[in-house]
């Protein structure tokens, strides 16, 4: 019986030990989680904030004054717009002539591609 | 170890009495019982744990909520919430009110110190100092070390696009809550102001029917409008015929949401859905449908406009009198006021009434904003208000209205709710109805596009987009008479007219006699314009393909040059 004694009362301290530890244990996860929480939040507004000033750097009448300095772009003409079947009539420059004028002067033809031109 | 030894003692001492030995199990059952609750208590402890004081005190500080975020019908972002530091005060352990208030006046502009000063010195724990301060305010105010004040982080509404989508969208007060435009829909939905949302809590975008691209064309061509016209003010709105979705809505002057003050200037108010005018001639639209609709016309019919109508001491006139017998279409095309009161007239006071309050020009319209301004519309329906009603003076209304009305006038005849959310012509046709027939919205479609091809609103007519409209020239009321230089031009635009799907209402308020217009200020010469150009930005935009006539150059040159 007293071994029985001795026994029960070693468990009960092992187990408070052991259940100690857990709590602590689970007290730091806890701040753990508190923590990654906050941060999750902070992160959240900061993304938020990115957003807003995303969407505000491209706001459309932003966009257009830069593009107008920039580039000189202006509003699309219905004029600019054709169908596929409008694309087709229009007979096409050849890569030469489109090369020419990125390069801006004339390259010798290509006597492979001209021949196959209509 | 004690209890255990008297343990023992007990079983030797088989002479103590039965009942003492129940008396014990007893006292045993009951300590078993409360170290088992305290034990319990324990473990309970350890696993729940108590609530840490880890979550921040501002929440309940702040009165702010976060809002969904609000976005276009592409997704672009048009409202959101973002953090800013805002300054309170604890009075109570403010030592001297006026060092402090002194102090803060050097960083905070607009205080008044006299007020702020007699709150820091009351009782009490908690009173706002400034909200929404500048991150630079913020470190300004830190530095200074003031006692008894401190800074908590609030949810604050900023609106990316700035003014472009103002009188849609509206704007928050302090407390991040709607007091105008969709804001104030967000705010009557569930889950809103009701719950004091976090973070990551708040509830999905609200997907608004407005295109910003759109928006911005609009905004951007009223603008240069108001500037070349030198009109007082200008408002446009873009309506989906069929979903009955304002792609587009905007009223200038207007106001920065970001700068709620200027909101509260009465001059930037929303002329659109808050505005009603006596529309003039746009009102033949309706007359002239109404006549069709009802059958006591048709387009081989016509009436005699020889001669001015006098009614009473009245004497109604055509601005472009052609002084015979005008067809149908021709009074359409040449706005006669005279032709379109007969028109009414033919119609009777009863079916034109019934007929204007069917298309929904009588009543207030409901939208996501709330109502629209109510219309004034006159007590007694005398015949002399039909025949001035038919062609648009003697009852105001709104733009609004006018645009919804005459979306039924071309989309086959369905009257479809307008809205500011986002939402499919499918889903708009469940929950709409036939309120004309489709031939008299056949009908119209030809004499919009006629009026636009002969008539009054040629110069609507941009290249591909096929353009109809009704121009509307009216006369504002000055000092309790109609005014010859104060006009209110207006242009009611659809494309394409061979298969509508998008309105374009056009009204600028007071435009002047300038050279470009031939010193001339009839809706003709400036608000038809105005809508070519928008319609010629936006048809693009709004994957409408352009049709350009037979033989005339199909492409321009210039883009073959940009490859």
């Amino acid at each position: 019986m007293r071994v029985v004694n001795v026994l029960l009362a070693a468990f009960v301290v092992a187990s408070a030990f052991v259940i100690y530890e857990l709590k602590y244990e689970s007290r730091a996860l806890k701040q753990r989680v508190a923590e990654l929480r906050q941060s999750i939040k902070v992160e959240r507004d900061a993304v938020a904030v990115l957003r807003a000033e995303w969407s505000h750097l491209n706001r459309p009448e932003r966009v257009a004054k830069l593009a107008r300095r920039h580039l000189g772009l202006k509003p699309l003409k219905a004029g600019q717009i054709l169908t596929a079947r409008q694309y087709d009539s229009i007979r096409q420059p050849t890569p030469a002539e489109v090369a020419a004028r990125l390069l801006g002067k004339t390259l010798p033809a290509d006597p492979n591609h001209t021949a196959s031109i209509n | 170890m004690a209890g255990i030894r008297s343990h023992f003692i007990f079983r030797r001492d088989a002479t103590l009495k039965v009942r003492t030995r129940a008396r014990a199990g007893l006292m045993s059952v009951f300590f078993l019982l409360g170290f088992g609750l305290v034990a319990a208590r324990l473990v309970d402890l350890g696993i729940a744990g108590t609530n840490d004081g880890l979550s921040s005190s501002w929440k309940q500080i702040s009165s702010a909520v976060y809002r969904p975020d609000i976005v276009d019908r592409q997704g672009r972002m048009l409202a959101t919430d973002i953090l800013t530091g805002s300054l309170f005060a604890n009075p109570s352990r403010i030592n001297d009110a006026d060092t402090t208030v002194e102090q803060l006046a050097t960083v905070l502009g607009g205080i008044k110190p006299r007020t702020l000063r007699k709150r820091l010195q009351g009782s009490g724990k908690f009173t706002w100092v400034a909200r929404e301060l500048t991150p630079r305010q913020q470190a300004q105010i830190h530095e200074l070390g003031l006692p008894g004040v401190d800074f908590v982080q609030e949810p604050h509404r900023v609106y990316p696009a700035g003014p472009t989508a103002s009188h849609v969208l509206g704007f928050v007060n302090v407390d991040n809550r709607g007091l105008a435009g969709v804001e104030t829909h967000i705010d009557r939905m569930a889950g809103v102001s009701a719950s004091r949302s976090k973070r990551g809590q708040e509830p999905a975008p609200v997907r608004l029917s407005m295109d910003l691209s759109v928006q911005h064309a609009v905004h951007a061509e009223l603008a240069s409008a108001m500037k070349r016209y030198q009109a007082k003010a200008a408002a446009g709105i873009v309506l989906d015929v069929h979903s009955g979705e304002v792609v587009a809505m905007a009223s200038l002057p207007d106001y920065d949401p970001n700068h709620r003050k200027q909101a509260m200037d009465k001059n930037r108010f929303n002329r659109i859905t808050s505005g009603v005018y006596e529309m003039g001639s746009v009102f033949k639209v309706f007359t002239t449908a109404g006549a069709l609709d009802t059958g006591v016309t048709s387009l081989d019919k016509g009436y005699d406009a020889t001669h001015p109508l006098k009614v009473a001491s009245f004497t109604i006139n055509d601005f472009h009198a052609k002084r015979r017998w005008l067809s149908v279409p021709e009074i359409f095309i040449y706005s006669s006021n005279i032709g379109s009161a007969k028109m009414a007239l033919d119609m009777g006071r009863k079916r034109h009434k019934e007929f204007l309050g069917r298309l929904g020009l009588l009543s207030r319209m409901e939208t996501e904003m709330g109502p629209t301004a109510m219309p004034i519309v006159p007590r007694n329906w005398s015949r002399l208000n039909t025949m001035t009603i038919a062609f648009g003076h003697g009852l105001s209304v709104t733009p609004f209205q006018v645009a919804s009305a005459a979306a039924t006038l071309v989309n086959g005849g369905y009257k479809v709710a307008p809205t500011f959310l986002a939402r499919s012509r499918d889903e708009a046709r469940i929950q709409s109805k036939r309120v004309i027939k489709l031939q008299t919205s056949d009908l119209m479609r030809y004499l919009l596009r006629l009026n636009a091809q002969q008539g009054s609103g040629r110069r609507a007519n941009v290249a591909g987009y096929r353009v109809g409209g009704k121009t509307g020239t009216a006369e504002k009321v000055v000092n309790g008479r109609y005014s010859r230089r104060a006009l209110m031009t207006s242009f009611l635009g659809v494309f394409p007219m061979d298969a509508p799907e998008y309105l374009v209402l056009v009204v600028l308020d007071e435009p002047q006699r300038v050279a470009e217009t031939k010193g001339k200020a009839t809706a003709g010469l400036n608000a038809a314009p105005t809508v070519g150009r928008i319609v010629e930005r936006i048809g693009p935009m709004l994957g409408v393909t352009p049709v350009l006539d037979r033989g005339r150059k199909r492409f321009d040159e210039h883009v073959r040059a940009s490859y």
